[in-house]
């Protein structure tokens, strides 16, 4: 029964985490087509809400659980074994809203508010603009059409907002930005106002870049 | 490295040709056997419309070295210029110019050729190059303007462009 017990706070977790992983992929966003990005929205919301009610319910159980473990230590000779009609009637009581449980309410409303949030921003005029510049089908150092796209990413997880940061957004080309690097093993991002560093070996393949440009088209 | 240099101006004389700001000139010289050479351009910028510089078209010319697009090229004004940012040799002295200031490689020639532009109206006063165009254009502004105005008139546009079709 305590195994049980275990077992359930770690199938929360897990929840918890994909609830992260999904805020990530939202943060990421990517996606310059206005319906797109609303249906993905609101699918990620639909994902994270369905997520909180299986984190809920796992809670319930846990309670349960807890109770039962319980009924069991006092057990005296002459008492009833647990059965399943207790299980069903402590149920009952969890469901009715006797015990307070409620998963982890805060946790998954600040996933939700980061999610939408994001949508916000991207909305934004300005944030456009920037998206723009961004995806030049031009590589800045050679101006030459870009054939292998990279991007400058940095592994620096923020746990507390959950999502990753990238250093600059700026793609490159790849055998472009490793031949004007030589035998540098970073340089100066090439992109003008941009005062970043770029270091070459954390710069990671960019296939997405390949979406983003056709809708300038 | 010289590979990246000729590549990348390459692609910005193709670019120049394509598309570029109405009045300006930009294209690499010729070598005595007909071929380019794409390391040193002649161009020429025109005052802008409405400022003191209108009318006039401005020479300049542009040197590339090997590691560029890691440096910037050498801007020098043929003849040089009547402006406080311009020295007595006649090259810009400009941020967007200097490779430990606001130099970029992905600016692109049309956007130096613009930044200089720019620079020629709203001089920069914390950094004077010439001490005659910088101490006028303190002490009397009306003098400076006649000068710039001057000057605007001895390159007039026509004139100089028909100086570089030669």
């Amino acid at each position: 029964m305590a195994e049980f017990a275990t077992g359930m706070r770690q199938i929360r977790k897990t929840i918890k985490k994909s609830a992260e992983d999904i805020a990530y992929m939202s943060s990421k966003g990517g996606f310059n087509n206005d319906q797109v990005k609303t249906t993905m929205r609101d699918t990620y919301v639909e994902m994270v809400e369905e997520m909180q009610k299986l984190d809920k319910e796992g809670q319930k159980l846990e309670e349960i659980i807890e109770v039962l473990i319980n009924d069991l230590k006092d057990l005296d000779d002459d008492d009833d074994v647990p059965t399943r009609s207790r299980y069903d009637q402590l149920y009952k009581e969890v469901a009715k809203g006797k015990k307070n449980v409620a998963g982890d309410k805060q946790f998954f409303k600040d996933i939700l508010r980061g999610i939408r949030n994001e949508d916000d921003e991207t909305e934004d005029g300005e944030e456009m603009e920037v998206m723009q510049v961004q995806h030049s089908r031009k590589d800045p150092i050679s101006k030459k059409d870009i054939v292998n796209p990279v991007i400058n990413e940095v592994c620096a997880f923020v746990h507390s907002a959950s999502k990753f940061q990238q250093a600059c957004s700026h793609v490159y080309d790849r055998d472009s930005i490793y031949e004007f690097a030589g035998k540098k093993r970073s340089i100066k991002c090439a992109m003008q106002g941009c005062s970043e560093t770029i270091t070459l070996s954390k710069l990671i393949n960019y296939p997405e870049y390949w979406n983003n440009i056709k809708q300038q088209q | 490295m010289s590979g990246i240099a000729a590549g990348r101006l390459a692609e910005e004389r193709k670019h120049w040709r394509k598309d570029h700001p109405f009045g300006f000139i930009a294209k690499p010289v010729k070598n005595t056997d007909g071929t380019l050479n794409l390391f040193n351009w002649e161009c020429a910028i025109p005052g802008r419309k409405d400022t003191i510089w209108e009318g006039g078209l401005y020479r300049i010319r542009m040197l590339f070295k090997d590691d560029f697009p890691s440096t910037p090229p050498k801007c020098k004004f043929e003849p040089p210029l009547f402006h406080p940012n311009v020295y007595p040799s006649g090259t810009v002295c400009l941020s967007l110019l200097d490779e430990n200031k606001d130099w970029k490689p992905s600016i692109s020639i049309k956007q130096l050729l613009i930044g200089i532009q720019d620079l020629l109206n709203n001089p920069n006063i914390e950094d004077p190059a010439q001490a005659e165009a910088y101490q006028i254009y303190c002490q009397n502004r009306a003098e400076y303007e006649k000068r710039v105005k001057k000057e605007a008139l001895k390159y007039a546009a026509e004139v100089v462009q028909k100086q570089m079709l030669e």
